[in-house]
Formats: structure tokens, sequence, C-alpha cells
């Protein structure tokens, strides 16, 4: 009986049932939208760039301090050293460990005549078998990444800066160790197209070995990268690689080695990550609070409105409880119906944002995130949302039939009639 | 629950009930006493603001008397918690209100048949209880409509029917005919003095009309929540 009872009730008053339903609906879909957005984020995050950039990092110390982090003075002396002694230490939760070789290169157009096209960048030295450039990989419009180690991977923009083309070649010009200057003709074997118009225009590949033929820097390394088997194990591996390579030391007189996990890596990525997250919580609790505000008055002025109606009722022998699971009812068909309704306008959003993602602007790109997000839906979260939204229309609602339950028959069937 | 010796349905002694009214005290009923028996028709009149409704309240479970007890088939009800009022009003009273208060999202039919689900009577015998009360107050044609589709009088037949529906003991009328017409109160009070000979209903209304006065066999004044009179009343006659 209650259940019906409540549903007419919820179809008569269908005018607040809306406003009820609605402020449920706008917040549970503003939620699901911007929680899945931060999830597409840290996502992004996570799982595309800490892979691609490795769990835990080893490095001289002073390169990230240095002027020019693409000196070649913070390069590890001993990288290959380092490799084995990592190799020896066998850890099973380091999955794979690597040697690269990054150094700062103008690419010049190729073509031995006028006044070519250059580009000052960033190559990158890696095995062409590396676990760091899925990223790379994934985006390639053209060609192979660094086929049995030879040419030069690039992005579609930067070969058009420099005027080069798939199965063309381009002019790599670097200073090595020595500071002499050094270049190479290397025919472009690989064409990327990323996400990122910054990483395109910034970065390059070639194969680890010859970077450090042309930088003169064999054995050496700007940085080794591990990738874990579990993200979550970093900071744990960084530690007790940092002990284990301190005492077995990094021989000669060269500064012992820095060994990071990605959060301390990241730091400020992360600091950024952990304040986006905390602001749209904010934000999202505020929805949550105006939405709650919204319902509560609109259940009490429902209620209020149906005072006599109610008292009828009780006068009619219906128990004060049995009304309050009615008025209680009737808020959770409410919350219920905003819910499925917040759900699915929250899944259209998501859906429209996945499509073209959500352009974050340039900043974003110089942390290293991509500039275009995607959210990330989780049913898990959508179901949190929608529970929120029943949650908190049945806790307005539950004031409401409070405040009948406390008046006496007399006092309800004296009210006035405005139902 | 005491048991009282079972000589009248209602029996009110000493019945005071007072108001706070900011800091003053409102004296609205100052010691009524009270005795109906099985079958009667009684009629409650004074001017407004009297006392009536507040007696009626109290006789009814709607409210608790400030001192003074209420005994009701028996059983004195006026020191009960809210459920037990609950369950008293459903088993033993029905109330017929001034302005018909019928629950706007049933129908005429559904609005009789609630008492009845309240307390758990089985469908068939629902359906049963309630066809034979349609007809009784003439509403067959109408059980389908919502209250506000029907006129006044047969809103408040739609009531009585809904008083009647859970075979009380006693039936409480407040002012049933204040808001009709004289035409269409005589039609529902003359419906209720049918059911009242017919089905040996006990009734108790209040009422400022002298005109309805006459169907009741028993007339009560009360003055300033005192009753200061009774008399034979033109149903008496009947």
């Amino acid at each position: 009986m209650i259940p019906a009872l409540a549903l007419r009730g919820a179809l008569k008053h269908w005018k607040r049932s809306v406003v009820t339903a609605g402020a449920v609906a706008v917040a549970c879909a503003v939620m699901i939208a911007v929680g899945s957005l931060l999830n597409g984020i840290d996502n992004s995050f996570l799982d595309s760039v800490i892979p691609n950039s490795g769990h835990v990092r080893i490095d001289g110390g002073v390169a990230r301090a240095a002027v020019n982090p693409l000196g070649l003075r913070g390069l590890l002396p001993d990288a290959d050293g380092l490799l084995d002694r990592i190799r020896e230490i066998g850890d099973p939760r380091v999955a794979a460990a690597e040697k690269i070789l990054s150094f700062g290169a103008l690419l010049v157009e190729d073509r031995g005549e006028g006044d070519p096209r250059n580009l000052a960048m960033r190559g990158i030295g890696v095995s062409p078998e590396t676990r760091f450039a899925d990223n790379v990989r994934d985006a390639l419009v053209g060609g192979d990444f660094l086929p049995g180690g030879r040419g030069i991977c690039l992005s579609e923009e930067a070969a058009r800066l420099v005027g080069a083309r798939l199965g063309g070649t381009v002019l790599v010009l670097v200073r090595d160790r020595s500071s002499q200057p050094w270049y190479e003709s290397l025919p472009v074997t690989g064409v990327f197209r990323s996400e990122s118009r910054d990483f395109d225009e910034t970065t390059f590949y070639v194969a680890e070995a010859k970077a450090a033929e042309m930088l003169d820097a064999a054995g050496q390394a700007r940085e080794i990268r591990l990738l874990l088997s579990r993200r979550e194990d970093a900071e744990k591996v960084a530690a007790e690689l940092e002990k284990a390579l301190a005492a077995a030391g990094s021989g000669g007189d060269s500064p012992a080695p820095r060994v990071q996990a990605w959060q301390a890596a990241n730091a400020s990525v992360v600091g950024l990550l952990v304040f986006v997250n905390v602001m749209l919580g904010v934000l999202m609790g505020l929805f949550a609070v105006v939405a709650a505000a919204i319902i509560a008055n609109t259940s009490l002025m429902s209620v209020m409105e149906r005072l006599r109606e109610f008292g009828t009722m009780r006068a009619m022998g219906l128990r004060a409880r049995e009304l309050e699971k009615l008025i209680l009812a009737e808020g959770a068909m409410n919350g219920l119906a905003g819910a499925l309704v917040g759900m699915l306008l929250g899944s259209a959003v998501v859906a429209l944002l996945m499509k073209g993602g959500l352009d974050l602007g340039g900043m974003m790109e110089s942390l290293g995130l991509k500039r275009y997000n995607r959210p990330r839906p989780d049913p898990a979260w959508y179901a949190l949302c929608a529970l929120a939204g029943v949650g908190v229309c049945l806790a307005a609602t539950a004031r409401a039939a409070r405040s009948v339950r406390s008046r006496s028959v007399a006092e309800s069937l004296a009210a006035a009639d405005a139902s | 629950m005491t048991r009282h010796r079972h000589r009248h349905i209602l029996e009110v002694q000493g019945v005071t009930k007072d108001y706070q009214l900011g800091k003053t005290t409102i004296h609205a009923l100052r010691g009524v006493d009270l005795a109906v028996s099985q079958g009667d028709f009684v009629s409650i009149v004074g001017p407004s603001g009297c006392g009536k409704t507040t007696l009626l309240n109290i006789i009814g479970c709607i409210d608790k008397p400030t001192s003074g007890t209420v005994i009701l088939d028996g059983v004195d009800v006026s020191t009960f918690d809210d459920d037990r009022e609950a369950d008293t009003r459903l088993s033993h009273i029905g109330f017929i209100f001034q302005s018909f208060n019928l629950v706007g999202v049933l129908d005429a039919r559904e609005n009789i048949e609630f008492p009845l689900i309240l307390a758990k009577v089985p469908k068939a015998e629902r359906a049963a209880r309630v066809d034979r009360l349609v007809d009784l107050v003439g509403l067959s044609e109408f059980a389908k409509h919502k209250p506000d589709e029907l006129s006044g009088g047969q809103r408040q037949r739609v009531a009585i029917a809904r008083a009647l529906v859970n075979k009380p003991s006693l039936v409480i009328a407040d002012e049933p005919t204040a808001n009709l017409d004289s035409a269409t109160s005589t039609t529902v009070m003359e419906a209720m003095r049918r059911l009242n000979e017919e089905e040996k209903v006990t009734f108790i209304f209040s009422t400022h009309n002298e005109l309805i006065e006459r169907y009741a066999r028993r007339v009560l004044s009360i003055k300033d929540g005192v009753i200061t009179g009774e008399r034979r009343g033109g149903g008496g006659a009947a």
C-alpha cells in the first residue's frame, strides 16, 4: 500500500517531484561527468605517462638541477654497470630496466643547398625494443619504430617543419661530450602523430647505440628507467634499490646515483593532480549541498501543503511510523528517478567528451600531460553517484517526514489544505 | 489497560483541555462529563469556539485531554500512546469531517477501502464491504471518481462510507454539513440517520445549525468548555 500511495503522491504533485528529481539528476550528472573526467586525467597520467617515463628512475642527480638539463655533464658514467647490478639483484617486481640517453640536437633539412630549415629538439636514445615508448608506437602514422635500430622516428609536424618525409633523410646535429659538433644524415624510418603538439614539436627518437655513438658516450645514459609490475611498489623498490646501489658503490669519484619513484620524479604533476582533484571534489560537494538544499526545501513544501491529507490518513488509523515511511518512499522514488535521469545525462556528457576530448590547454602539455583529456567512465563511480543522489534525497525527505511526524493529528487536521 | 463496566459505549469523565498561547492559558474544556450508549444519535451544539471540536477530537483519540478520562468500549483510551491511539481510531472510530478530508490521490472507492487496507482486511472481504457501502450511500456510479470530480454532497457521502467501513463502535462527525447547502445537508443527515437506525451505528456529531439538530435524539449544549444542558432532539420522535 505504501509504495502505491507514494507513487500516486509523487505523480499527483508532479511539479514538485520534477524539481526534486531534477535537482538529483543535475547533481548526479555533474558528479558523473566531472568524476569521469578526473578519472580520465588520473588514468592518462598513471597508465600512460608514468609507464612511458618509468615507475622508477635512476639518474646522476644533477641533470634536473642543471641550467641545461640536456647537457652531457649529468650523464650516468657507468650506466651499463648499474644495469648489470640491477639485473643481479633480480627484484621480481621489476619488469624491465633500460638505459635512456636523451640529448639536445638540431634537426636540419637534408638537401645540401640554399638555406636549410632547422629545428632545435630533444633526442631520445632508446633500445629499438624499448618498453618506454608505447605512446609513440601507438601514435605511428607511417613506417616503424626504429626498425633494426636504424634511422630516426619523429613526428609528422617535426618532419614538416624540417622538410623531411618518411623514407627521406634528415640531418641530426649534436655536440658530443668533448663539445665537438657531430652531424649525421639519418633516414626517417617512422613518423608519429601524438595528441600533444608540444611533444610532437620537441621530441624525436633514435636508437640508443646511435645516440651514444654520436655523443661519444658509450656505456653512459641520462637515466635508467624501471618498469614495475605494480606501480604501487615504486617507492618501496626505489628505496631498496638506492640502498643496494649505495652499498655496492657507484665506482670511481662520481656521486652515487639518485633513485626516484615516479611520485618524487613527478612531484609537481602529482601535486597539481591532487590540487585539481581536491578543487573538483569541493565543486562536486558544493553541487551536492545546493542540490540537497533544493531537495530539502521542495520536500518540506510538498509535505507541508499536504499536512491535512496526512492528518486524515492518521485519523483513519495510519501509524506515525507508517506515514514517515510513506513520505520517505515518495522521496526515494523521486531520488531514484532523478538518479536514473542523472546517470543517462551524465553518460551522454561523458560520451560527448570521449569523442573529442576536453581541451585543458597547453599548461597540461607543459606538465607532460595530454592537452586533450578524455573522461574514463567507471561503473562503480556511476553507481556511487546514483546512490549519493538517492541518499541525499532520502536524507532531505527524512527531515520533512520527521517534521510531519512531530505534529499531532489534531494539528495536522487543522492545517490549511493547499493540495 | 483498565476494563470498565460496559454500560455505555463512551464515558467522558471530568475532561479538561488547556492550550498554551504564549503566556496565556486557554481553557478549551473545563470538566466535561458525558455518557453515550450504543446506537445513540447525539448532537453537540454550541457557538464557534465553545469547545465542540476539541471535545470530539479527544473522544476520537485525535487529541489528548489535559485531565480526565475517556472510556471507549470499556477501555480508558486517554493514556494511550500514539500507536495505540492509531489502532483505536482504526478499529473503533469512524470520522466524518466538515471539509470531507478525502485523500486526493485515491478515488471514491479507494478512499472507502483505505481503512480496510490499514486494518489488513483480506482483499475479497474488502471488496464486498466497499461494494455494500458504495450502494448504501448511493455512489455506485461515482466509485471511480477522484474527490475533485465529486460534488460536496457526494464527497461527504464517500466520507460517511469510509467512516463506517471498519464497522466502528462510534462515528464522530464534526460539523458534517457546514460546507454543504441545505438540500445536500438534508440528504447527508438522512443518510447518517438511516445508517444509525439500520446499522445501529452510534453517531456523535457537532453542529451550530438548528435545522440539523432536529435529526438527533439527544442534543447536548456546550458553552465555554462546559456542557450546559441536554434535551431530546427531533430525532427522538422519529
